[in-house]
């Protein structure tokens, strides 16, 4: 008989289920997945996997798995709470609170096999369609090969009895908890009053959060004092969580109260319901709304920082490799030479020459001026070189100076300051100059800073040491052969060392130049200079790690969106009995269909709304400490993916809204 | 308002396990009557009475309102329909606990946009006669039945409906809203249709149809003396046997 109620409850429960299996399903398939990538034999042989996407990946797989098990647990509340009739009844017709435990017990534990299962064959279906489009993602020209480790298999599937015991047990204890009691009281816990005082008291946090991220986004570009901003954001984040809550708890029921009482809103056609419905609907959901505000701005903050991260990623590797090839004119006139003989289509060939000579430098790290090597090019030689190289440094003009120095350098307090002038070997001090960190042939082509000045101040500086810089824009590959390069870095790869000689003035500093020895260590005031870099070294790095990411992040929007869905329509689908009544009843006395539609619509609004409203607002927040920490604007990708978000966030709410209506159609 | 129902016929749920709730009933009643519905718990009372306001729609058969057919109109005339033409008092009485007293009452005004004078001026009217205005401001929950009755009627009465489909009336401290029932139903020529299990409440009726296994067993008309009339339903209720006609509160 036990079995044949299990069978029923299920039975009728059956699409609220049937999303709660899919979307576990989903998760469980991606763990599986996820823990087969690890140490597929194809991805191994990827040179960055073993270093460190195989770390990521497990990071990414416990966080994962830590979700999941906090998402399951969470909507097997859900259930437990739907059947709170039924299992009330059951404890009225004189069954034990014991064996409607095991009931409780039992349908969890047969939902959650089936999941798990599920799951998993999804996974072992999917496998090689999943690890194909990561090696596609990652340009890794590798056949992906079929491989199932039987180890981990064995491993998914004791975790899965594990959770599925452990998720059952909790259900169970849940529903001997719930029988407790013969009836829920009508009465809200907390009355009105004390509601509308938290709720005010967690709009006033809210917005007491607003300013003061504003006011650490204003005190941090005044005095870039990191420290002391990230310091206070600790104080920030409790202020927007406890705000959020105390707000949808609070302020939110206040303002429908208001409404409600305002008879020239309340009067008025289906707002006499539903203004109170909404009401109810929202005082019982205050936790998930929160839930899903909090779990979308954290995503959102992800996505973002997935972005910038990539973005970091990818402009190092630009600023490293502005050209397909750069070099300096010694192997310069061999690489040339070979581009001839291998008939590469070189589209563009740009040179620009750079005097090298002492200065006094301020050093913010010692306090004080240092004599250190300075480069410098004319500003027509700067002026000549491809939109794509300036544009990534700010504006000069032909009068004007521009310093460049290393990206790495950007978190240093005074990184942009230019208090101090640099003073130039026999000439004048520079004092007013630009700041910018994109070096035109690529960082790793230059030691120390690199000054772009007016054509007449580089004519009159001395030159102690002379270069000219070579960089070509090749369609397709360089076709530099292994064979060629071996050669080059025999003699090119780094030509020579400059040290500075430090005198007991900068007029008696000088430079002098001598072969690289091979050494280990350079000393502070020795500068070394690259012969040549390529592109093509680098670029399967790019490839691999964005694709990486990209796989990463897609994998998560997705299962992010199906956890959230699937909460806020099993939220919707699941209305108690007395909401069920109710919706009855207003058909009964004559409510038409669009106007029930429109209490659902209101309610799937207010649902989905509230929590992306605030969802944002603090996402924008972590935006803006990224702004702080990366030295770079993310406003635009956050619009992008933040807006990307709101209309995948939408299309839910939508299906939600389609489901729920005509599960209410359905019912009354 | 007249209503004719011809050869209706209602199953509810799936084909083999069907209940034939209703089988082949035809009833003719005229502008102004006021009839009682009779019969044993599970007879049909309140599938007919669903049917008849277009609550449910008949699998077979043709409901004629003013000589309008329901079973043709669209869900949303059919909605509008029951909001302005018809009150319900239903046996549980679905009222909205989420409403208070008042509110449950000008519900269905205010569904239809009625302007703020409009909706006190009826609240008033009602008030004079049902004597309501001190509840107006109390929970539902903490009404007791016979008030909640007069809740439901009072609702079912805002809209001055011309028909009112009634659910059981068992309550005896129903009497006021009877004797109000049978005045509105003598002066301003409501219909009333009224199912219940209570001979006394029936007795108020001008005609009483008796339902048994889903289809009309028989009917009796008052010919004018109440207690007369009172005697003759018992005898019916007798005849017909099957079911307890004590004054049991039905589920709905
Ligand atoms: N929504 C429904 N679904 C299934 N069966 C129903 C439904 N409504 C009524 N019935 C069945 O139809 C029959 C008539 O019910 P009802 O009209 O409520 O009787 P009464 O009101 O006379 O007691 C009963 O057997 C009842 O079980
Ligand atoms: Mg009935």
């Amino acid at each position: 008989m036990y079995l044949k109620i299990i069978k029923r409850s299920l039975y009728n429960l059956r699409d609220s289920y049937l999303i709660y299996i899919l979307s576990s399903s989903f998760a469980v398939a991606v763990l599986t997945i996820f823990s087969t990538l690890i140490n597929d034999p194809t991805l191994r042989s990827v040179h960055y996997w073993n270093q460190t996407f195989q770390s990521f990946m497990y990071f990414m797989i416990f966080i994962f798995g830590f979700f999941t098990f906090i998402y399951m647990t969470y909507v097997g509340g859900f259930f437990i709470q739907q059947q709170k009739n039924e299992f009330r009844t059951y404890k009225k017709l004189g069954m034990s609170r014991w064996i409607i435990a095991v009931i409780g017990f039992l349908k969890t534990f047969i939902v959650q096999i089936i999941a798990w299962l599920l799951g998993m064959l999804v996974a072992i279906i999917l496998q090689k369609f999943v690890g194909m489009m990561l090696v596609y993602l990652m340009h890794v020209k590798l056949n992906f090969g079929f491989f199932l480790d039987p180890m981990v298999i064995w491993r998914m599937l004791k975790l899965g009895i594990y959770s599925t015991f452990l998720l059952s047990l909790i259900n169970g204890v849940r529903s001997y908890w719930i029988v407790r009691r013969q009836k829920d009281s009508h009465k809200l816990h907390l009355n009105l009053f004390f509601r509308s005082i938290f709720g005010i008291i967690g709009l006033l946090m809210f917005i007491g959060g607003i300013l003061a991220s504003l006011q650490v986004f204003q005190s941090v570009s005044d005095t870039q004092n990191i420290d002391l901003a990230l310091w206070r954001v600790l104080w920030i984040v409790p202020l927007y969580f406890i705000g959020t809550y105390l707000v949808i708890m609070g302020f939110v029921p206040l303002c429908l109260y208001l409404f409600d009482h305002i008879k020239l809103f309340s009067y008025h056609g289906i707002n006499l319901v539903s203004y109170k419905y909404l009401r109810k609907r929202l005082l019982r959901n205050t936790t998930i709304i929160w839930f899903i505000t909090e779990m979308s701005a954290l995503a959102l903050a992800i996505l973002v920082f997935c972005y910038a991260g990539y973005q970091v990623v990818y402009q190092n590797f630009s600023g490293a490799y502005p050209f397909e090839v750069s070099a300096i004119s010694d192997p310069a006139k061999k690489i040339k030479a070979e581009f001839a003989k291998e008939k590469t289509d070189v589209t563009h060939e740009y040179r620009s020459k750079i005097k090298r000579t002492v200065s006094y430098t301020f050093d913010s790290s010692s306090n004080q001026y240092e004599p250190k090597l300075i480069s410098l090019m004319s500003y027509s030689d700067y002026h000549a070189l491809p939109k794509r190289i300036q544009n990534k440094n700010p504006h000069i003009g032909p009068d004007d100076f521009l310093e460049l120095k290393n990206d790495y350098q950007s978190l240093t307090p005074g990184y942009r300051s230019t208090k101090h002038a640099v003073q130039v070997k026999g000439t004048k001090s520079i004092k007013n100059r630009s700041v910018g960190s994109f070096f035109p042939y690529g960082y790793m082509m230059f030691s120390g800073y690199l000054f772009v000045v007016p054509d007449n101040y580089y004519h009159n500086v001395q030159s102690e040491s002379t270069e000219t810089y070579y960089g070509w824009d090749i369609k397709h590959s360089d076709k530099l052969s292994n064979k060629f390069l071996k050669k080059l870095n025999q003699k090119n790869k780094n030509p020579y060392v400059i040290t500075v000689h430090i005198g007991s003035t900068l007029n008696k500093s000088y430079l002098y130049e001598k072969d690289d020895q091979k050494q280990n260590h350079y000393r502070p005031n020795e500068y070394y200079q690259n012969g040549y870099v390529r592109q093509a070294d680098a670029k399967h790095i790019i490839d691999q790690t964005s694709g990486f990411f990209l796989f990463l992040v897609s994998i998560f929007s997705i299962a992010l969106l199906i956890a959230l869905g699937s909460l806020l329509t099993l939220k919707v689908l699941l209305r108690d009995d007395n909401e069920w009544h109710q919706l009855k009843t207003l058909k009964k006395i004559g409510m038409t269909e669009r106007e029930l539609k429109q209490i659902v619509r209101r309610e799937t609004g207010l649902l989905f709304g509230l929590p992306i409203v605030f969802a944002l607002v603090q996402s924008s927040l972590s935006v803006g400490i990224l702004n702080l920490s990366v030295n770079q604007s993310a406003f635009k990708p956050f619009t992008v993916i933040g807006s990307a978000f709101i209309v995948l966030y939408g299309l839910t709410g939508w299906l939600t809204y389609i489901l729920s209506w005509r599960g209410v159609k359905q019912r009354i | 308002m007249q209503i004719i129902v011809e050869n209706i016929a209602k199953d509810y749920g799936k084909k083999r396990n069907a209940v034939h709730a209703i089988k082949d009933v035809s009833l003719e009643v005229s502008a102004g009557e006021f009839v009682g519905i009779m019969g044993p718990s599970g007879a049909g009372k309140t599938s007919l009475l669903d049917l008849i306001s277009s609550n449910e729609r008949p699998d077979h058969g043709r409901i004629l309102i003013d000589g309008i057919d329901l079973t043709k109109q669209h869900d949303r005339t059919l909605a509008k329909y029951r909001r302005n033409k018809m009150g319900f008092i239903y046996q549980s009485f679905e009222l909205l606990d989420s409403l208070n007293v008042k509110e449950n009452i000008i519900l269905p005004l205010v569904l239809n946009h009625a302007s703020k004078n409009l909706i006190e001026q009826r609240f008033q009217h009602l008030n004079q006669l049902l004597n309501i205005s001190e509840l107006a401001d109390r929970s539902i929950d903490d009404l007791s039945l016979g008030q909640r009755q007069l809740i439901a009627a009072a609702r079912a009465l805002i809209n001055s409906p011309e028909i009112e489909p009634t659910g059981s009336l068992d309550s005896n401290s129903a009497t006021i809203l009877l004797n109000y029932m049978q005045l509105i139903n003598q002066k301003e020529n409501t219909t009333i249709m009224m199912a219940t299990h209570d001979a006394f409440t029936a007795s108020y009726c001008s005609r009483v149809v008796f339902i048994k296994d889903g289809a009309i067993f028989s009917e009796i008309v008052n010919s004018g003396q109440r207690e007369d009339f009172f005697e003759q339903v018992i005898n019916m209720q007798r005849t017909i046997g099957g079911g307890s006609y004590f004054n049991v509160p039905e589920n709905n």
